[in-house]
């Protein structure tokens, strides 16, 4: 009887190792696919992540970055330095995606204002927008270094098509087809605006009625510097006319004359301070310093 | 449109060049302000003497006194072309303009011979294209004028060859080669209309003249100057101050590919009378 109580004492021991065996093996199971899933160590390990690329973070741009939008599609572009080019009086500024993408973004102006704008790609896909229809471009006065920024929010240039972004061109006098080596006035404002003014937009006379002759010259953004002349070829008044008008009057000018003409006709008005006022409420002055020649005309 | 290869067509020119004025000339033209809108004038194969239409004789201009006077570039590409004259003159005394009104808007253009940026490719002149060797030519000229499709106003046209050395540097003392071809109210140059152009080329804002400029000429004859081409008009607005006024985009070159070259627009400021 003894015996008997032990065989099944050993009996039901045995089961209920067996059991808790099994359980414990079921415990363990998610354990053991997750130790599966990174235990096997490849032969050869993969090298560290090291790119941004791999990593999918977003290499910084160098140039100036401009953020697509192409029907609901975002994008970002890296564009390079903007490129001017003049033809007559519409410059066109440009961009060109750096590294080998093939995007380019390109705004035609006749000075501040835009007149046209498109962007395109090598892909052929291109999308325009014309006069009243880009909105979001603003291009910028001259600041103290002569720079323009061209800003973009959310400019439309075609349907459900936006770029948004900040661009800067090169000073004027840095580029050889819009500097005037050999003559040029430089006009600061009193609100840190700097450019020379090239009188490449041209340079000629104008008389009034009651004989007073007025010299203007012109840049290719459109904007006249004059000065005017009584009877006695004195300075009467000079004024600058760009998105403002500023001018002063004899006596309040500052330094300026004008040379009797030189051995082929031409006249040089030399600007030495020659300071304006802005005609609508003299909150804003400019001084102008440099030479400007009259041809023989 | 090459009609001026041949070396029996450059003598005609020389003569012409000679005796431009020899023809009696019939004045001022007024441009048509309906239907097909060019007036032909001395269309090439040029005519020698050149027929009257159009042409002016210095005295056309006698009672008419210089309002302003501009010399600007022709920039294309970023590349100084040529250069514009551009003027105003109105009927007057002294300084004073009269009470009829009348003003003239004259251009004249000089293209460019010295050679910059690209020397070895052409040696004639700037060159303006990277992918073409071709000297920049005016064919057409565009000039606005007063009046709108409804409601046109009267509107003159004529042209002087000028006088002295085609290649000359003064611009009242130069000749052109190569006459006006047609005028008329169209904003519509060469390979756009084909002359006399239709109703729908009209376009009574606009005065063009027709008249090849090319410093070196694909065609064999070469023509830096312009001829001066006049448009004149009756300006009333502006009061007591000046008629005309400086005004964006108020003149237009045309080159429209006569010899395969590239058609190229290039609109500059340029002198108009006042619209109001």
């Amino acid at each position: 009887m003894r015996w008997g109580v032990l065989l099944v004492g050993l009996v039901v021991a045995i089961v209920a190792w067996i059991l808790m065996r099994d359980s414990t093996t079921e415990l363990r199971q998610p354990a053991a696919r997750s130790v599966d899933v990174a235990a096997p160590a490849p032969a050869d390990p993969e090298p560290l992540v090291t790119s941004n690329a791999a990593l999918d973070i977003p290499t910084p741009c160098e140039g100036q970055p401009l953020e697509i939008d192409l029907g609901g599609q975002h994008t970002s572009a890296c564009m390079g330095t903007t490129s001017i080019v003049q033809n007559g009086s519409v410059r066109t500024y440009r961009v060109d995606a750096i590294g080998g993408a093939a995007r380019w973004f390109r705004i035609d102006a006749s000075g501040s204002k835009v007149l046209s704008a498109a962007l395109g790609s090598a892909a052929g896909d291109e999308f325009r927008c014309k006069g009243s229809q880009c909105k979001g471009i603003s291009i910028g006065r001259h600041d103290v270094q002569g720079v323009r920024t061209i800003s973009l929010e959310r400019a439309t240039v075609g349907e459900q098509v936006t770029v948004s972004g900040t661009l800067h061109t090169i000073p004027e006098d840095e580029i050889a087809s819009l500097a005037c080596p050999e003559q040029g006035v430089r006009i600061v404002t009193s609100d840190s605006s700097a450019q020379s003014f090239c009188p490449k937009g041209g340079a000629g006379f104008e008389v009034a009625n009651d004989g007073t002759r007025t010299f203007r010259f012109t840049n290719l953004d459109g904007e006249s510097i004059l000065v005017e002349l009584d009877g006695e070829e004195r300075v009467k008044r000079v004024a600058y006319e760009g998105d403002s008008t500023l001018a002063c009057k004899r006596g309040e000018c500052g330094r300026v004359a004008i040379s009797p003409p030189g051995g082929e006709g031409e006249r040089t008005v030399t600007f030495a301070g020659t300071t304006l006022l802005e005609t609508t409420n003299g909150e804003r002055n400019a001084v102008l310093n440099g030479t400007l020649v009259v041809p023989a005309l | 449109m090459k009609t001026l290869h041949s070396l029996p067509y450059a003598l005609l020119l020389a003569a012409a060049a000679l005796f431009y004025n020899a023809p009696a000339h019939a004045g001022w033209c007024t441009l048509t302000d309906t239907g097909a809108p060019l007036t032909t004038v001395n269309p090439k194969p040029f005519t020698v003497p050149p027929p009257s239409t159009c042409l002016l004789a210095p005295s056309d201009l006698s009672g008419y006194i210089l309002k302003a006077s501009r010399q600007a570039n022709i920039t294309v590409s970023g590349v100084k072309v040529g250069d514009l004259y551009d003027r105003v003159y109105c009927l007057g005394t002294g300084t004073t303009c009269d009470a009829t009104n009348t003003y003239v808007i004259a251009t004249r253009v000089r293209m460019a011979a010295t050679p910059v940026n690209f020397p070895a490719r052409n040696p004639n002149c700037p060159l303006w294209s990277g992918t073409s060797n071709d000297c920049f030519e005016i064919n057409n000229f565009f000039r606005n004028i007063r009046g709108t499709a409804a409601t046109p106003v009267t509107a003159d046209a004529g042209y002087l060859m000028g006088s002295g050395s085609s290649t000359g540097t003064d611009p009242d003392n130069s000749l052109a080669v190569k006459y006006v071809e047609y005028v008329g109210k169209t904003y519509k140059g060469l390979n756009q209309l084909v002359p006399p152009g239709t109703a729908a080329d009209r376009d009574n804002t606009k005065a063009m003249f027709w008249n090849d400029v090319n410093i070196f000429d694909p065609d064999g004859t070469n023509s830096p100057w312009s001829a001066w081409l006049y448009v004149r008009q009756n300006c009333p607005f502006g009061g007591a101050s000046d008629h005309y006024t400086l005004a964006s985009f108020a003149i237009k070159y045309w080159q429209g590919g006569e010899e395969g070259q590239f058609q190229t627009n290039v609109q500059a400021s340029a002198y108009a009378c006042k619209t109001s």
